[in-house]
């Protein structure tokens, strides 16, 4: 089973653009799509999801008062880094959503009247099909943000259903570099690096390029809107010097936000579109990373 | 010495290295006297239930376990500082058995897990014969 994760560091370079059109192109492969951000999942707007079944996710850890010890002296609240507690008017309460777990007010407390509930239902894992393959999604409830366990068992899921002949799984990571992509390049065997020709893409690229580096993910590039900067030759470069292939370059291409307005994934929006013929030619030089 | 390999299913000398170390299941602890596998036993990795900071919780566990050496299949950024600073030696295996891994290691034919490479800068660089392998 083959592990192919999409990531960029910067986002808006066209990680889900990118990754569509290689679930589309390479459909006969049997590909699961897992969307890896969870804090905002959107790769199911792209595709025609048909949902059929919802898992619970329990991840996030909130502190509790036990009213009958608390004295309401406030230290809590002083030291809530997250100003979740709030005091006022005699009364304490902790604002769920913004409760990080951090223990630092069950520490803090002199009547030891704080306690860490953990597992506290936290979203979901919605799980569908698509004409190209089995597809996962997130979905968090509000202020939640721990979502790098979510991820994983996301992808734990799409690795589940290897006897069901699914032999690859597409992952879109979410932009930057914190615990939900740590969590979707983990255990990863191909990063596809998406850049744009500016100097913040490429430096971001970096970080995630840093990132499959330690996950022993094999890195390769695209370089999103190449025409727009064609001067711009630090990607290329880098490429040169760290042995980094990059596999293609994808031109801009008005058509691209048009088709996202239309919530069609520019593969089958217009087949003949600049940044889909490019795609094509490029594609097939990476199908042996497919298992 | 004592050795950790981050295991990918219930732990023990017969399960298999995981590919990732903050987010695997269990850690399988052995401690190594003479040439001989010794005290061999599994914990639960507290990184795996956590809804973030895997990496951290898990690497502190093995620093607060006394490990010498962790073998996985790769280390991530965030454990990789915490393991430096527990002067952990870290070494990549392919998911091979933990009884394989450890034979491995103890001939020297263990990579280190996240190479350091010229100009300073870590992570950078495709040299050192690190060949990434898609494993």
């Amino acid at each position: 089973m083959a592990e192919i994760v999409v990531a960029s560091g910067k986002g808006g370079v066209g990680k889900s653009t990118v990754l569509s059109s290689l679930a589309i192109f390479f459909r006969e492969k049997n590909n699961a799509i897992v969307d890896g951000d969870a804090e905002a999942p959107n790769l199911h707007l792209l595709f025609d999801v048909e949902w059929s079944e919802e898992r619970e996710y329990r991840g996030k850890s909130i502190a509790v008062i036990d009213y009958n010890k608390c004295n309401l002296c406030g230290k809590c609240a002083e030291t809530c880094e997250y100003r979740a507690i709030k005091l006022k008017n005699n009364e304490i309460k902790i604002l769920d959503y913004l409760c990080e777990g951090c223990l630092a007010c069950a520490v803090i407390c002199p009547e030891r009247a704080i306690s860490i509930k953990k597992d506290v239902y936290s979203g979901k894992i919605k799980i569908g099909k698509t004409e190209f393959g089995p597809f996962i999604s997130p979905e968090l409830e509000p202020g939640q943000s721990n979502s790098g366990k979510l991820v994983t068992e996301e992808k734990n899921i799409a690795r589940s259903w290897k006897e069901k002949g699914i032999k690859n799984i597409l992952v879109d990571s979410a932009a930057g570099i914190g615990c939900q992509v740590i969590a979707s390049m983990g255990g990863s065997n191909y990063a596809i690096l998406i850049a744009e020709p500016t100097k913040s893409s490429f430096s971001d690229m970096l970080r995630a390029y840093e990132l499959a580096y330690h996950f022993r993910a094999k890195p390769f590039i695209i370089i999103n809107k190449h025409d727009l900067n064609p001067d711009f030759d630090l990607i290329e470069k880098f490429s040169k010097e760290e042995d980094v292939e990059i596999i293609g370059k994808i031109p801009y291409d008005k058509n691209i936000p048009v088709s996202m307005a239309k919530r069609k994934p520019i593969f089958m929006y217009d087949p003949n579109s600049p940044s889909t013929r490019a795609m094509k030619d490029f594609f097939p030089t990476i199908s042996s990373i497919f298992d | 010495m004592r050795i950790c390999i981050a295991t990918s299913g219930s732990g023990g000398i017969n399960d298999f290295v995981s590919t990732v170390f903050g987010r695997c299941p269990t850690f399988t602890i052995v401690d190594i006297e003479g040439n001989e596998i010794k005290n061999i036993r599994v914990i639960q990795n507290p990184g795996y239930v956590s809804g973030s900071g895997a990496g951290v919780l898990a690497a502190q566990e093995i620093v607060n376990e006394g490990c010498n050496v962790l073998i996985s299949g790769s280390v991530g950024p965030n454990s990789y500082q915490v393991l430096m600073a527990g002067h952990i030696d870290m070494r990549a295996s392919p998911p091979t058995s933990v009884k394989d891994a450890i034979n491995l290691f103890l001939e020297g034919k263990l990579p280190v897990a996240v190479p350091v490479h010229g100009g300073g800068r870590r992570g950078m660089g495709m040299g050192m014969g690190r060949g990434h392998g898609p494993w």
